[in-house]
């Protein structure tokens, strides 16, 4: 593969993928969704991580993606917190994707492209996201969560995708003395519906 | 209270219950949704002896469903799954999609619409006939029917005292909110549903009270089209959709002599939209507020636990009034995961440290009173919300943040956190300012939410600048009302949804004293 720096081509398809991004006019969000795209642009062959065929709403660059990102994210190795690995993640970010419409998969498919391969243009490093080592990583997230408002747009859209799949796991509660749910542990009764007001 | 104690069934048809391809029926009102406003409009109009039948886009989802786990309920009770946002990305609007709408899954905070937005709307709106006294017993009335009392001090948790405490130390006027519920369990799961029917949701109170009197309500049927003859409101057309396979079930039709909208501030406009009715005055989807929302987090040295007890206890009123900041802090529990995505704590090892100290946590929530200036619109045939931050309401976005960070750091906060998407975090007192004076307005500054969007069929006497007149009635269209959060011409400023009951309560009033016009 040539030198990305050199190719004038895909500098042109990244700039022009974060055109409409400037404009703001791409830009979606809920758990936030945010994003663009050059259909030009592909992630190519890099990932060195396996792909689960199960996880059909997850290209296999979208899970090489969000699997680097996670461990660069939540280094939970060494703390009190659940080990990222012992939650399923990646299957949860694939079930909130399974759940999207196709606008906006399509819109995240761009933001997704544009974060990988955004290092190469904008981050000052001469690689990929997904080939980053740790510090390189968590300095290039931190350089977009530092970054104009489309970049501070997409990464945190990403950094919520993935903090909300590793939280939205029980594992996770004990740790940060969460309580989760109550109401059937507490032998709680329902009320039912109220009673017809008298008028 | 004096209340009948025969206990009352919810009947709902759902696309499961329907086996033709198409369904035509026949009713004196037909109302579309069944949220604050639609639900008390299908009872006022049953309790008449009216035929009603209600239409919701959303599911039945009975509150044995409900599992307090706040992901899960967004994908299930929320408009979009919860992933309704702006055009721009930054601001997520929260909507209950489901029997009972955004009752549903909202806070139980309850006010009346403050006098000075009254004043407002009869100076700037020729809403003369809305004033405080006029619309007294409205609100007496809901206020009895949803057992909406101030908040006890056994319903206000550790994390709305430290709120109280600093606003006290401060000499702030505090005051418990008040909450339409029933022995509440103190679960903290509000915006989950109510498992134990405590919360005095529709799906509870006015709808159960509107089936047994004889409303017919009808989930996952959306209404696509409203139809007009002669300039009167004739019915409307709907689909049905299976929730789970998305998969179009049956059309219906329902003819009917009178009809209310109550889609919500975002469906409402679109549904006239796609109708091409009603809209002489160009006003439809405009003039969308939201008073969009952040949360202040604050450490600490003991433990809080912001997520227990009651979710919502006091607020912060000392600058409610637009002369004196325009803005209210709300103390405002939340989950860890929630806390962690309204402020940006750092990346990686940061981020898990500060996680890690999630009990150390309270949380208030803010709300401002901002200005008309989004749009919700149709482009081609998707929703498309427009808001941002208007450059007149951002100094009173920040001095809310102020407001709140001084309240903590006068409670013995170690630092506070603020709701921005880069990292700004203030220390101590002295640096507040400096802190929160560094954001500027621009796309992705806060982390924001909202749970009140409103504006979009303002209400005005006058039909140029207008859709809807002083009394619901569309100016273009007779026999076509609306009865919801749309209709306010002006953000409310406070949690909005005792206004819309009483407000709908009102205007079926006003439709039922007219009965011979309406429903000759
Ligand atoms: C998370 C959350 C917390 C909140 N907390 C508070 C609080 O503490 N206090 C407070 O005062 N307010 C709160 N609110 C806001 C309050 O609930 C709303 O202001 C109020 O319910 C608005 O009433 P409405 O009738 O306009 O719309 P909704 O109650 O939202 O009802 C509209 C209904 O119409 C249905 N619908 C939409 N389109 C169609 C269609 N085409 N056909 C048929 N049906 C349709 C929707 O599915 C929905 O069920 C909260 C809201 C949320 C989301």
């Amino acid at each position: 593969m040539a030198n990305p720096l050199n190719s004038k081509e895909l500098s042109a398809q990244i700039q022009a993928g974060l055109a409409p991004l400037n404009r703001r006019a791409f830009l979606k969000a809920g758990l936030g969704v945010a994003v663009a795209a050059s259909s030009a642009l592909t992630l190519g062959c890099s990932s060195e991580v396996a792909v689960d065929p199960a996880l059909k709403a997850l290209s296999a660059s979208q899970q090489a993606l969000f699997q680097r990102m996670m461990h660069v994210l939540l280094p939970t190795q060494g703390t009190t917190l659940a080990s990222v690995d012992s939650v399923p993640v990646l299957a949860n970010i694939n079930h909130l994707f399974a759940g999207l419409d196709a606008k906006v998969l399509g819109d995240l498919e761009g933001a997704t492209m544009l974060f990988e391969h955004g290092s190469l243009l904008l981050g000052g490093h001469f690689s990929r996201f997904t080939r980053l080592d740790d510090p390189d990583a968590l300095a290039y997230i931190e350089s977009w969560q530092n970054g104009n408002s489309l970049q501070r747009g997409i990464v945190t859209t990403l950094k919520k995708m993935i903090y909300a799949s590793y939280w939205r796991d029980e594992k996770t509660w004990a740790p940060v003395d969460y309580d989760g749910p109550v109401s059937d542990r507490w032998g709680l009764p329902s009320l039912g519906n109220s009673p017809l007001p008298a008028e | 209270m004096s209340i009948m104690t025969e206990s009352v069934q919810l009947k709902v048809t759902t696309a499961r219950d329907i086996q033709q391809a198409s369904l035509s029926l026949t009713a004196d009102v037909v109302v579309v949704g069944s949220g604050a406003g639609g639900a008390v409009m299908a009872y006022e109009m049953a309790k008449a002896g009216k035929k009603v039948i209600v239409l919701e886009a959303g599911p039945y989802v009975p509150s044995s469903q409900f599992n307090e786990k706040f992901p899960d309920m967004l994908e299930l009770l929320y408009a979009d799954h919860g992933n309704q946002a702006t055009s721009g990305g930054d601001l997520l609007v929260l909507q209950g999609t489901c029997i009972g709408g955004s009752t549903v899954v909202n806070g139980c905070v309850a006010f009346r619409v403050p006098d000075f937005i009254l004043a407002d709307w009869q100076r700037d709106f020729g809403l003369t006939n809305l004033t405080v006294e006029a619309l007294a017993p409205y609100f007496d009335k809901v206020e009895k029917n949803l057992a909406i009392h101030e908040n006890q001090e056994h319903e206000i948790n550790q994390n709305s005292r430290k709120l109280r405490d600093g606003a006290k130390a401060l000499g702030w006027s505090v005051k418990p909110l008040r909450r339409n519920i029933r022995d509440c369990a103190l679960t903290g799961h509000c915006l989950s549903g109510c498992k134990t029917d405590r919360k005095q949701s529709m799906l509870v109170t006015y709808l159960p009270w509107a089936s047994h009197l004889g409303a017919e309500i009808y989930a996952d049927t959306r209404v696509t089209k409203i139809h007009v003859k002669d300039g009167a409101a004739t019915g409307v057309s709907a689909e049905v959709t299976d929730p789970k396979s998305g998969r179009k079930v049956a059309d219906v039709t329902v003819n009917a002599k009178v009809v209310v909208a109550a889609a919500g501030a975002i469906q409402t406009p679109l549904l006239f939209l796609n109708s091409s009715i009603a809209n002489s005055s160009g006003q439809i989807g405009r003039n969308f507020a939201c008073h969009p929302s952040t949360m202040v987090v604050a450490e600490f040295d003991q433990d809080i636990h912001t997520w227990r007890g009651a979710m919502l206890g006091v607020y912060v009123d000392e600058f409610e009034h637009p002369s004196k900041g325009g803005f209210v802090l709300e103390g405002g529990g939340a989950g860890p995961v929630e806390i962690g995505m309204s402020t940006e704590p750092g990346t990686g090892s940061v981020y898990l440290d500060f996680m890690s100290r999630a009990k150390n946590y309270a949380s208030c929530v803010t709300l401002i009173h901002d200005h008309n200036v989004g749009q919700v619109r149709l482009e081609d045939g998707r929703k498309v919300i427009d808001y941002s931050i208007a450059d007149s309401d951002f100094p009173a976005m920040k001095a809310a943040l102020k407001a709140a960070a001084r309240i903590y750091f006068a409670a013995g906060a170690k630092r506070v956190f603020l709701p921005t998407v880069d990292r700004r975090v203030v220390e101590s007192a002295d640096q507040i300012d400096a802190v929160v004076d560094g954001v500027v307005n621009e796309p992705f500054a806060f982390r924001m939410v909202s749970y009140h969007p409103q504006g979009t069929m303002r209400m005005g006497s006058d039909k140029s600048k207008a859709v809807v007149n002083p009394w619901g009635e569309t100016h273009d269209v007779n026999r076509l009302f609306v009865a919801d959060a749309s209709l306010f011409p002006t953000s409310l400023l406070v949690n909005p949804q005792e206004s819309v009951y009483a407000m709908s309560h009102y205007i079926a009033d006003h439709i039922l004293k007219d009965k011979a016009a309406y429903f000759a």
